[in-house]
């Protein structure tokens, strides 16, 4: 039986998909079967991520109405043997979803696979219901500014008081990923450090990324970060993945400012 | 032959029904336990064992006729506590006395008529109609105190107190952080 993690963050744009692209190949390479579903109706992003746009002949919605069959729909990825995509309905959108067939999707899903990865769309409307909805866990992704961290905050909020597990008084794990953390902005304080993004959101960290520009590449080509051995991103998406397959991996400092050189700060003394 | 004195206080308990003793003197045991307990009406076995088992002084047989007594008021005591993180888009009306053991985070509203105590960080916004608040907030936070607002700057980086005493409004920080037990 595998377990279901849906990817959240209230605000939109903030590295969902991205996030769900590089830890289900990561995972994938830790010999795990993962599964993506791209929950973001008539906006499909994922597939693209992946490199696999042109792959898509069904998708979750034909799968759910029973058009397809699941073996047909999904698409496995070129990246890695163990990983598989079930992309977004383009032409529908998210009024296409029935919580009943939701439900049936996710467990079958669930019994195929390790991990279910559900890629939220932005905002907290009926879209983001139903993939929180049977969720067994949530990675709620943020980047290091306060209208992020209040719209996450409100996520969170929503994942406590809807998903089924909560209603079961169950609890509802909730891993934090900072995104998008410049070492220079944090040091000179325009950033939120993320200490003060710990205490307010109260969850457990899961990792930390780095601005990386790598990543709109990345992006383009289809081919995400975490493929790329020599960047930052990369590897602290690789130690994410390792904590969600159950090691314990230290966290490492990407927050720290180093100066490029030391002629910059002798620079610095003659201004 | 030694002869003691001791005063003892009282507990004149007219005994309804089996159930309805038991279920008082359950929500009560940790006062009573120290007094002894004059039941009036049928004590039931069942009740004997309660007794007993609670160690509980009582007895049936007591000539109270020339004595004063006091109406026991037990004083319902209406307070809701909240043991969570208080999430943005959260907004709590209580009509009772809140006490709140986490944070209140930014965009989150409460809306108290009794008192109000709040342990954690306030970056949200509070009206509170009681006589007394005990809170300490952010930057952010807005706090609204029988219909007046608080100058955020009075209430920033420390606990404070602050009442109303039918006529002003008085803000004291609390200079030592409490200790929370
Ligand atoms: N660490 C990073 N460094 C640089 N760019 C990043 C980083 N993370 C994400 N981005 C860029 O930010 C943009 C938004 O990312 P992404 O699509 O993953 O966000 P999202 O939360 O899924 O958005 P939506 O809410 O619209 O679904 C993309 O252009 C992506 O390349
Ligand atoms: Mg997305």
């Amino acid at each position: 039986m595998g377990i279901v993690y849906a990817i959240i963050s209230g605000k939109g744009g903030v590295g969902k998909t991205t996030t769900t692209a590089n830890i289900g190949i990561g995972i994938a390479q830790e010999g795990k079967k993962v599964v993506l579903v791209d929950f973001d109706l008539g906006q499909r992003n994922l597939d693209l991520i992946l490199g696999l746009e042109n792959r898509v002949i069904y998708d979750m919605v034909h799968v759910m109405d029973e058009e397809a069959g699941l073996k047909q729909a999904l698409i496995k990825s070129k990246h890695t043997d163990n990983l598989f995509l079930l992309a977004a309905s383009q032409t529908k959108d998210k009024s296409a979803l029935v919580q009943e067939k939701v439900k049936k999707l996710i467990e079958t899903l669930k019994e195929e696979f390790d991990y279910v990865i559900l890629d939220a769309p932005a905002g907290i409307e009926s879209g983001f219901e139903h993939t929180i909805m049977y969720a067994d866990a949530t990675i709620v992704v943020v980047n290091p500014e306060v209208s992020s961290i209040r719209d996450a905050d409100k996520a969170i909020g929503i994942v406590d008081a809807k998903c089924e597990r909560a209603k079961e008084n169950k609890k509802v794990q909730k891993y934090l990923v900072i995104n998008r953390i410049n070492p220079a902005m944090v040091s000179s304080g325009e950033m939120l450090a993320s200490a003060d993004i710990l205490d307010i959101l109260s969850i457990d960290l899961l990792g930390k990324i780095p601005e990386d520009k790598g990543i709109v590449e990345a992006s383009n080509t289809g081919k995400p970060i975490i493929l790329n051995e020599k960047s930052g991103a990369g590897a602290a998406y690789k130690r994410i993945c390792k904590r969600l397959c159950g090691e314990n991996v230290a966290f490492e400092d990407v927050e720290t400012f180093n100066s490029p050189s030391i002629m910059g700060k002798i620079k610095g003394l003659f201004q | 032959m030694k002869i003691k004195q001791y005063s003892i206080k009282v507990f004149e308990i007219n005994i309804e029904s089996q159930s309805s003793f038991l279920a008082f003197m359950d929500k009560n045991i940790i006062m009573l336990k120290h007094y002894l307990i004059y039941l009036k009406g049928e004590v039931t076995p069942d009740m004997e064992e309660y007794l007993k088992s609670h160690d509980i002084s009582y007895t049936t047989h007591l000539n109270l006729s020339d004595k004063k007594h006091q109406e026991l008021v037990l004083k319902q005591s209406d307070l809701k506590i909240i043991d969570e993180i208080v999430r943005s888009g959260q907004d709590i009306k209580v009509a009772s006395d809140l006490l709140i053991l986490n944070r209140v985070n930014s965009g989150a509203k409460l809306q108290v008529e009794g008192n109000l105590i709040i342990t954690g960080i306030v970056d949200g916004i509070i009206f509170c109609n009681g006589d007394f608040m005990l809170v300490k907030t952010s930057s952010k936070a807005m706090i609204v105190f029988n219909g007046v607002e608080i100058d955020g700057s009075l209430l920033q980086n420390k606990f404070n107190k602050i009442i109303f005493n039918g006529e002003e409004i008085i803000v004291s920080p609390i200079e030592k952080e409490p200790k929370w037990a």
